[in-house]
């Protein structure tokens, strides 16, 4: 590899001041550590400098630093994964009962039935309250199950590609975006769609 | 009468709302069987609830995609301290290869 020269150094400080804000909040959405994101971000610029003679120009310069982010995102989880395999088994053993009576129909008891949502353009009237809530109820989820989400929903990975990530079969991750899919839009059903039928 | 009996009928034959929610996520992860496929209408037909969850599935998918493109937190910035630090290792980031970041430490 070549030796970054003052004119690639100077380049990629400009990039720093132009995408490092945008790079943090892509981070932080789908880690939730902000120190992690900071080192991710900076991993991101390093590895720019260093392979910067390569940017051919084809896509934007922000285009192409995500999809450096992109992989040293993926690249975190699939280490945190292969570590700690424990909150996703134990994740798997929780049971749906909250939810649903001995007959396996929802239990009319619950705050979780599904209320009726209203549509999409309404639910992000107020985007910034709205995110916050989703930040809120994504940190309700355990680490590795959010990560999970995030690369199936937020990555746009596919099956396959997330269980060779994370060493885990189709029909885990099946189940674990199953629960997560329940328990998130649960939390948004209480938190934000029941408060804005209040307000 | 005989509407309470067909219902009753539809509640026996077509799957739990349990199933029916597992089969839902994993209408977003593979392609459903005509069979599945025929017992959600059905059981759309007794159950408002396993409806309204769908739609909110499809939602929730749709403003996941659209939080993973935009990122959380509109006005969430990174500190000047961080931007300074990242300045600093993109200075002395050593040619030839990889150099070692320095880390952020957690406050």
């Amino acid at each position: 590899m070549s030796s970054p020269g003052v004119a690639a150094r100077d380049r990629v400080h400009a990039w720093v001041d132009e995408h490092a804000d945008f790079l943090y909040r892509y981070a932080y959405s789908r880690v939730f550590e902000e120190n992690l994101a900071e080192d991710l971000v900076q991993e991101t610029f390093l590895a720019a400098l260093q392979a910067s003679d390569r940017f051919s120009g084809r896509s934007s310069v922000r285009t192409w630093l995500v999809s450096i982010l992109k992989h040293k995102v993926v690249d975190h989880f699939r280490k945190v994964a292969r570590q700690d395999r424990e909150s996703l088994d134990s994740f798997f053993r929780e049971e749906l009962s909250e939810h649903f009576g001995e007959d396996g129909h929802w239990r009319l008891e619950a705050r979780t039935t599904p209320t009726n949502w209203p549509p999409e353009q309404q639910m992000l009237l107020d985007q910034k309250a709205f995110w916050k809530q989703l930040e809120t109820c994504l940190r309700h989820l355990p680490p590795r199950v959010r990560e999970v989400f995030v690369l199936r929903e937020m990555e746009d990975l596919d099956t396959p590609e997330i269980c060779r990530l994370l060493g885990i079969s189709q029909q885990n991750l099946w189940s674990v975006m199953h629960r997560a899919r329940m328990a998130l839009r649960g939390c948004l059903d209480v938190n934000w769609v029941r408060v804005l039928g209040r307000a | 009468m005989i509407h309470r009996i067909w219902n009753r009928l539809l509640i026996e034959l077509t799957p739990s709302c349990e199933r029916v929610t597992r089969i839902l996520s994993e209408s977003q992860e593979r392609p459903l069987s005509r069979w599945e496929r025929l017992g959600l209408a059905a059981h759309y037909r007794i159950c408002s609830w396993c409806h309204r969850y769908q739609r909110q599935l499809a939602l929730l998918r749709s403003v996941a995609r659209k939080a993973g493109a935009q990122g959380i937190g509109v006005d969430r910035v990174l500190s000047e301290r961080a931007k300074a630090r990242i300045a600093r290792t993109l200075r002395d980031a050593p040619s030839g290869r990889q150099s070692t970041p320095q880390r952020s430490k957690p406050e």
